[in-house]
């Protein structure tokens, strides 16, 4: 019954007695690109930890036609579902091949590591130059790429992105996004945690905006581009009193 | 010179047995922060699991193949150390994984004193003579005494040391180990069972404890149930000034210590052997904490 590719019912997240999500429900449809927007805080990173199973929740959360709950992290990472966490969490002491390496390793008995290889350095050229360097000494605009292309190498069905524009000079930034795009094309159903709102609203097809846990808005990141609300807490567009 | 050769053999040999041990030591704290008091123990039993295995099988210096007869000895060993090992992660340390630090670590004094006792218990606290599964030749060397004995150490060692390198850089297990001590929550997310990456951390750690175990066997001649006491603390201190969850670390801080304590007590006095691993061990926290090939470890996610 579910084509959708995630749908999230009733999510909530509890840290001992904070509670970081209430009671949230969204969804993405294959192929699309949808962003979860919001301040800091405001309950993005725990939602996404939560579909990966590595914060605890109540609430059903469904992945390619699975629940996810009951299940582990490797599991869920095993049935397509890659998430590009925040910080990136590259392995910093192996090089730029063994990172790559590692994204394949829900793949390793297939064929094909060359292919995967070839498809990340063609979406980040820089990292085809750095093969043998350690991750740990990438720029940080480098390692967002790492953490992207390796996510890549496991070919996921979907892919969560936790803010990666997060600390990138403009021009990065920029290079990041058009690999999101690029990603995007391949069919990747992609749900994307910003906190540049204006660049995830061009990218996304549809937004839910988080406020203090709570969905408080939702719909076509086109409109939602020029509501008002999101205009005057998010894109800094209205005159400053 | 002659002498300083003879140290060097004798270093060499008991060096590379700390080594063996020391990997187990440095290998379960990188996917695992966790410092495996129970190592020793488990170097001992696989001791005694060598030695029920000689004798089970009737082993003497004069049955034919004596190298084959130790190969042998020598798998049976590591195995049953391996089951063992991957035993105390599943009984012992798993239940506490999550726990404050010290809960983990007063939990694996606890196995170690256990394993101790159940050998005194199971074996007796009198030392048994180690079968001579291989009868000793010896060769003189320029006037060095080398024995095929510690020829057979030392060459067993660094086969083993070679086939966990091999393992580590070139296998998956090996690849989500590492990965996994890098960053275990990274790991999960590339599909890594992390659980099951530490189980085969014990398993190998083990084994390769076993084998400095049979190695010990062969070199001293006996083995008793407290032989994991000294050997364990040395091995641990070879896995600290290596730099603790660094593999080539361990080896050689294994080494060091091994060539250490021949060289002090051929050129000092015999009686400051034991104390030099010690000197070591403090000048390490001192000076340089993270140990030779250490770096300071990142945070994990
Ligand atoms: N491990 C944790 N333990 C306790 N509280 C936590 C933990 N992780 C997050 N929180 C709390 O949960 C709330 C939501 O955090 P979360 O990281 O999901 O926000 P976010 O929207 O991703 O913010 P940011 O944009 O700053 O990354 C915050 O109040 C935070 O302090
Ligand atoms: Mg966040």
């Amino acid at each position: 019954m579910s084509e959708k590719a995630l749908s999230i019912e009733n999510l909530t997240v509890t840290y001992g007695g904070i509670t970081a999500v209430k009671n949230i429900s969204l969804h993405i449809m294959p192929g699309e690109i949808v962003t979860l927007i919001g301040a800091n805080g405001a309950g993005k990173s725990s939602t996404l930890k939560a579909i990966m199973r590595l914060a605890k929740s109540t609430g059903e959360i469904q992945a390619l036609g699975q629940s996810v709950i009951g299940k582990e992290t490797h599991e869920i990472a095993r049935m397509g579902v890659a998430l590009v966490p925040e910080g990136r969490a590259i392995f910093g002491n192996l090089s730029v091949r063994e990172n790559l390496e590692l994204g394949a390793y829900v793949k390793r008995e297939a064929e094909g590591m060359k292919k995967r290889f070839g498809e990340v350095v063609e979406l980040f050229p820089r990292l085809g130059e750095r093969m043998s360097q350690n991750a740990g000494t990438l720029s940080g605009g480098e390692q967002q790429m790492l953490a992207i292309g390796r996510a890549m190498m496991a070919e996921p069905r979907i892919l969560l992105l936790d803010e990666p524009s997060l600390g990138l000079a403009p021009k990065l930034v920029m290079e990041i996004f058009a690999a999101v795009r690029a990603i995007a094309k391949k069919g990747l159903t992609i749900l994307l945690v910003e906190q540049n709102t204006r660049l995830a609203l061009e990218t996304a097809q549809r937004a839910y905006v988080l406020v203090s846990g709570e969905i408080a808005l939702s719909g076509n990141a086109a409109e939602l581009r020029h509501d008002p609300r999101v205009k005057d807490a998010y894109l800094g567009d209205s005159a400053h009193a | 010179m002659q002498v300083f050769f003879q140290h060097l053999v004798y270093g060499l040999s008991s060096g590379s047995v700390y080594a063996l041990i020391a990997l187990g030591y440095t290998m379960v704290y990188g996917v695992l922060g966790l410092i495996n008091f129970a190592h020793s123990e488990v170097f001992m039993m696989g001791a005694y699991a060598g030695l029920y295995c000689a004798l089970g099988l009737g082993y003497q210096p004069d049955t034919p193949f004596p190298l084959v007869n130790a190969l042998v000895v020598l798998l049976f060993a590591m195995m049953a150390a391996a089951a063992l090992g991957v035993t105390i992660e599943r009984l012992a340390y798993r239940p506490v994984r999550h726990a404050p630090r010290l809960t983990p670590l007063i939990t694996a004094i606890g196995v170690s004193l256990l394993l101790q006792n159940l050998g005194i218990l199971f074996f007796s606290a009198t030392p048994k003579p180690f079968p001579r599964i291989v009868a000793e030749t010896v060769f003189h060397v320029g006037g060095v005494v080398v024995t095929n004995v510690k020829l057979v150490i030392f060459g067993v060692s660094i086969a083993l040391m070679l086939g966990l390198q091999w393992f580590v850089f070139r296998t998956w297990t090996g690849k989500a180990m590492r990965a996994t001590s890098v960053n275990p929550a990274a790991a999960r997310l590339m599909g890594v069972n992390v659980n099951r990456v530490i189980g085969s951390t014990f398993a190998l750690g083990s084994a390769l404890a076993a084998a400095g175990g049979i190695l010990f066997g062969l070199d001293q001649t006996t083995v008793s149930p407290q032989m994991g006491v000294m050997i364990g603390l040395k091995a641990f201190v070879a896995a600290v000034l290596g730099g603790i969850g660094n593999i080539p670390g361990a080896v050689i801080g294994g080494i060091v210590i091994g060539l250490a304590e021949e060289f002090t007590s051929g050129y000092l006095s015999s009686e400051y052997r034991d104390a030099i691993t010690f000197v070591i061990l403090i000048a390490v926290l001192l000076f340089r904490p993270q140990g030779l090939l250490g770096v300071v470890r990142q945070e994990k996610v």
